[in-house]
């Protein structure tokens, strides 16, 4: 039986055909397979690089800037990229990812995570509603309650339009290792797909306790701010540090592939979600995605080097 | 409600600026390219003013006329800059629109008050002018120090930092010292250094220097003493 966001996807196609010719809907440019990751709940696999869009998504109605960021989302789908993570927070985010989406025929296969980011506990279908009229969607693949803001309202109304088929996922989040404890309460009693924290190379708070529980509930995990914001990939970089030299046998060629390397390799983490405003940037974040995934003992190795420098 | 504390307490400046420097800098382009060739009329204006002001002659009827360009000009700032632009990558952008229209409105009290009582104002000193070309100069070579397109210049009536320069200075000057009026002006400041704290920008340090500058300058040579003080 066809979706509707499926018939929507299919008159979204017929019409917007006519109207953009400068994009069509991205074919892969990878020959190389993708690293999935399984969605615990659904047994459902995603790709474990996804994109984030906090800043850089945030344009507004510049056609310009609008238009560089429709060539971002255009060739993270050709490198085989899914999911998209979004929120209210961010601005016009939502808007110009929508505007990218139309551009691109409503490429396929986007898993969309969106946020709910309102201080009133009624709005929860209302918010949602005014953030699928932002991406043009008729419905989300995840929602999220953003940083916990008024999350027993919110996943309670989350729960039911999930049981009625409204929404596919649904989940919780926080970043920057804020409110770890109230989320450990939350993924204990209640029934989450996704959680999304903040992890990476320096910020490993969450090996502790949260990492362990979401592989022992079965609940998907997205990481935000790999790249703790740019900071570490910039210092770097800056830095002009070497990797080391047995970084190739895990199949890492530059530093944005070693920090989302360690990253998806962890058993508990099923997709991080950098976010670029910059074409190369994007493929050596997709890249991360492909060749050899280290296992415990080269993610130690790349944990001891890391730290060394 | 202590749900909600709790979830504000845990955010940082740089959670309520979700915007890159670029795409900051380029409101300034847009809005220079939008109302071209109204930044170059504003400044020479101003400039002109300024220096009607300066040398004495019919010098409250120039007064008058420098404080309607600056109401008029963070009119504009607050329209185009703020509530047309800003607002549509951050909710902030609305409010400050509102605060930058209000203080247009008290400028244009002013002006007509003064006008009206026709008060004896001082000139606008050279070390006020000094300030005000320097930041002008700073704002104009920006662009060029950081390889972007000329058009993203900060220019004043345009742009809230030039803006606010030109009428803290005018203020300092001023021989009846408003505290009212740098209310405003004095919480862009802050405001101004916020975002360029978070998004690693020069324009709100510029500002800042501006401000301390004339401060100093006033508190230092006893201007403001000399002053009739009003709230």
């Amino acid at each position: 039986m066809i979706t509707r966001r499926q018939l929507l996807q299919l008159f979204g196609s017929t019409f917007f055909s006519f109207s953009t010719p400068s994009f069509s809907k991205p074919k892969s440019i990878t020959s190389k397979p993708l690293h999935q990751k399984i969605i615990p709940s659904s047994q459902e696999s995603i790709c474990s690089v996804g994109m984030g869009t906090w800043q850089t998504f945030n344009v507004g109605s510049d056609p310009q800037l609008r238009a560089q960021r429709t060539q971002i989302v255009d060739l993270f789908f050709k490198l085989g990229g899914q999911m998209i993570d979004s929120s209210p927070m961010y601005g016009s985010s939502q808007q110009v990812i929508g505007h990218a989406l139309q551009e691109l025929d409503f490429p396929e296969p986007l898993f969309s995570a969106e946020k709910i980011w309102t201080n009133d506990g009624s709005a929860t279908r209302k918010h949602i509603e005014q953030i699928a009229n932002h991406w043009r969607v008729n419905n989300f693949d995840l929602m999220q309650v953003h940083n916990l803001l008024r999350w027993e309202d919110h996943l309670q109304e989350l729960k039911e339009m999930k049981s009625n088929g409204e929404l596919r996922y649904i989940g919780i989040t926080t970043s920057h290792g804020r409110r770890h404890k109230d989320l450990e309460k939350i993924m204990m009693t209640e029934p989450l797909d996704f959680v999304q924290l903040t992890y990476n190379l320096v910020d490993r708070e969450v090996e502790q306790r949260l990492l362990p529980l979401a592989l022992e509930k079965g609940i998907a995990v997205i990481v935000n701010r790999p790249f703790q914001g740019g900071y570490l990939i910039d210092h770097l970089q800056q830095r002009n540090q070497p990797l080391p030299s047995w970084a190739t046998s895990v199949d890492c060629h530059n530093w944005a592939q070693y920090l989302l390397k360690f990253i998806i390799s962890h058993p508990a983490v099923t997709c991080a979600i950098p976010a670029t405003t910059k074409l190369e940037h994007m493929r050596e974040n997709m890249s991360a995605a492909t060749g050899i995934i280290p296992n415990t003992k080269e993610r130690q190795a790349m944990l001891t080097y890391f730290q060394s420098i | 409600m202590i749900d909600w504390l709790s979830s504000v307490s845990s955010y940082s400046i740089v959670d309520f600026v979700p915007i890159e420097a670029e795409v900051y800098i380029r409101l300034f382009e847009r809005a220079n390219i939008m109302l071209w060739p109204l930044p170059f009329i504003g400044v020479l204006s101003f400039n002109f003013l300024l220096v009607a002001t300066y040398f004495k002659t019919r010098q409250n009827f120039w007064r008058c006329g420098l404080w309607l360009i600056l109401s008029l000009s963070w009119l504009l700032v607050g329209f185009v800059f703020f509530l047309q632009l800003l607002t549509e990558l951050n909710w902030i952008g609305h409010y400050l629109g509102m605060v930058f229209i209000t203080q247009s409105i008290g400028l244009l009290v002013i002006c007509l008050l003064d006008y009206s009582k026709a008060i004896h104002t001082h000139s606008i000193g050279p070390f006020e002018v000094a300030v005000i070309f320097l930041s002008f100069m700073a704002y104009a070579i920006v662009p060029w120090l950081s390889d972007r397109p000329w058009q993203s210049m900060e220019i004043f009536a345009i742009s809230p930092n030039p803006t606010c320069i030109a009428t803290l200075a005018v203020l300092f000057s001023s021989r009846i010292i408003r505290w009212w009026l740098f209310i405003i002006p004095s919480a862009w400041v802050g405001v101004s250094l916020s975002l360029s704290y978070a998004m690693g920008l020069y324009s709100g340090f510029i500002l800042l220097l501006a401000m301390i500058s004339l401060l100093t300058y006033h508190l230092l040579y006893g201007r403001i003493n000399n002053h009739t003080s009003t709230f």
